[in-house]
């Protein structure tokens, strides 16, 4: 048997071997298009991509011809719909489980991000959990912490809401008020965006959204984690909003003054 | 002759284990290995195999790595954890019951 791990020889002249690697790379192209279509994750793909590739040499090294060994290739890899389904089984809509250290790191720079939007006022902590943004991430927290079978999902809204957060921390931080407490959230989440975003040690859950969006079958996965986090953002505003309102109102106070008492309320145009 | 396919699916993640204690490897390599050690009795399918080395990777029994092979292309390596040491340890207990079972039952049939 041919050791696999030596590369096969495409032989023939040079512009012969040139065709034939071109052909392997279409028909590595086409099998690459089929899969991304069938919604199968970008590391599956790359793998069964070498696989096919391995195949393809291997039948040239025993002296297949070109367009037979690409076939063969073809045909051993099955019914592209059945593996892909059977990858979605094993996977889950939102990809592989993430690893426990990724999954760890991850909890860890949320928990930071966390302790410090609550803690941002000892005498206030309740305001932070009743906004929502306490029981959302310790929910997100847990689930990474054991690694529940949709925790890529947790990432990747996460990652969507910590990006959103940046965009609006870096502006207090750096354009409206040079916030010391803006500033401190937009480095950590910076720090989360760069933890999250390094899920299977490449480009990330990043690439991985710009990639769903053009996969048909799993725009429903990306759908689902945007609304979800955005949904969850908002009610957490909303249940904040309400929440000091009615303490306004019981304390007989405007809730922007109330909000400015307790040093929640930070921005360029925060009351005296 | 014909292996079922229950007896394959049972058989695959010890076979896979006991392959990557070998050292590690990929997935072409693996389905080789296996054609190899069986005598071209066993024929996996990439179909089989894959899902189930991402299910091994899931339960950190064995881990995965990508590293640029001699053809030039990137390829995804797996190799065993301690755990999955431990668990081929266990398989192999449960397989060699089984092995001495049914050489004793087939003996006095």
């Amino acid at each position: 048997m041919r050791d696999p791990d030596r590369p096969a020889t495409l032989g023939g002249s040079d512009a012969g071997a040139r065709d034939a690697r071109e052909a392997i790379a279409l028909a590595i192209r086409s099998l690459h298009d089929d899969l991304v279509r069938l919604g199968v994750d970008r590391s599956t793909i790359d793998e069964l991509a070498d696989h096919v590739a391995s195949a393809i040499e291997a039948r040239i090294a025993v002296g297949d011809d070109l367009t037979s060994a690409i076939a063969t290739a073809r045909t051993q890899l099955g019914d592209l719909s059945q593996l892909a389904g059977e990858h979605r089984r094993v996977r889950g809509v939102f990809g592989p489980r993430p690893s426990r250290a990724v999954a760890w790191s991850a909890a860890i720079a949320m928990f930071a991000w966390l302790f410090v939007v609550v803690g941002r006022d000892v005498h206030a902590p309740v305001v932070g959990f009743v906004t929502g943004f306490g029981a959302i991430y310790m929910v997100a927290i847990g689930a990474l912490l054991f690694r529940a079978p949709h925790a890529a999902g947790f990432l990747l809204g996460v990652a969507i809401n910590q990006l959103v957060l940046l965009v609006e921390n870096g502006y207090l931080a750096g354009f409206a008020a040079l916030d010391p407490h803006a500033i401190t959230l937009t480095v950590l989440s910076a720090g989360c965006c760069i933890v999250l975003a390094g899920r299977n040690q490449q480009v990330g859950v990043l690439y991985d959204l710009v990639h769903w969006v053009g996969m048909p079958r799993d725009r429903t996965a990306v759908v689902v984690a945007v609304a979800v986090t955005m949904a969850a953002h908002a009610i957490a505003t909303i249940a904040g909003a309400v929440f000091v309102a009615v303490v306004a109102y019981r304390a007989d106070r405007r809730p922007r003054a109330l909000l400015a008492e307790l040093r929640v309320w930070s921005g360029p145009d925060a009351p005296a | 002759m014909e292996i079922k396919k229950d007896l394959v699916a049972a058989s695959a993640t010890p076979l896979v284990l006991a392959i990557l204690q070998r050292g590690p490897s990929y997935g072409y390599a693996i389905i080789q290995a296996v054609r190899e050690l069986s005598g071209g009795e066993l024929e996996w399918s990439e179909g089989m195999l894959y899902p189930v080395l991402h299910r091994l990777e899931d339960q950190e029994l064995i881990s995965s790595y990508e590293e640029r092979g001699e053809t030039g292309r990137m390829r995804k390596y797996y190799k065993l954890s301690a755990a999955g040491r431990r668990a081929l340890g266990a398989e192999r207990r449960t397989w060699d019951v089984v092995h001495a079972t049914l050489a004793k039952a087939m003996r006095h049939a």
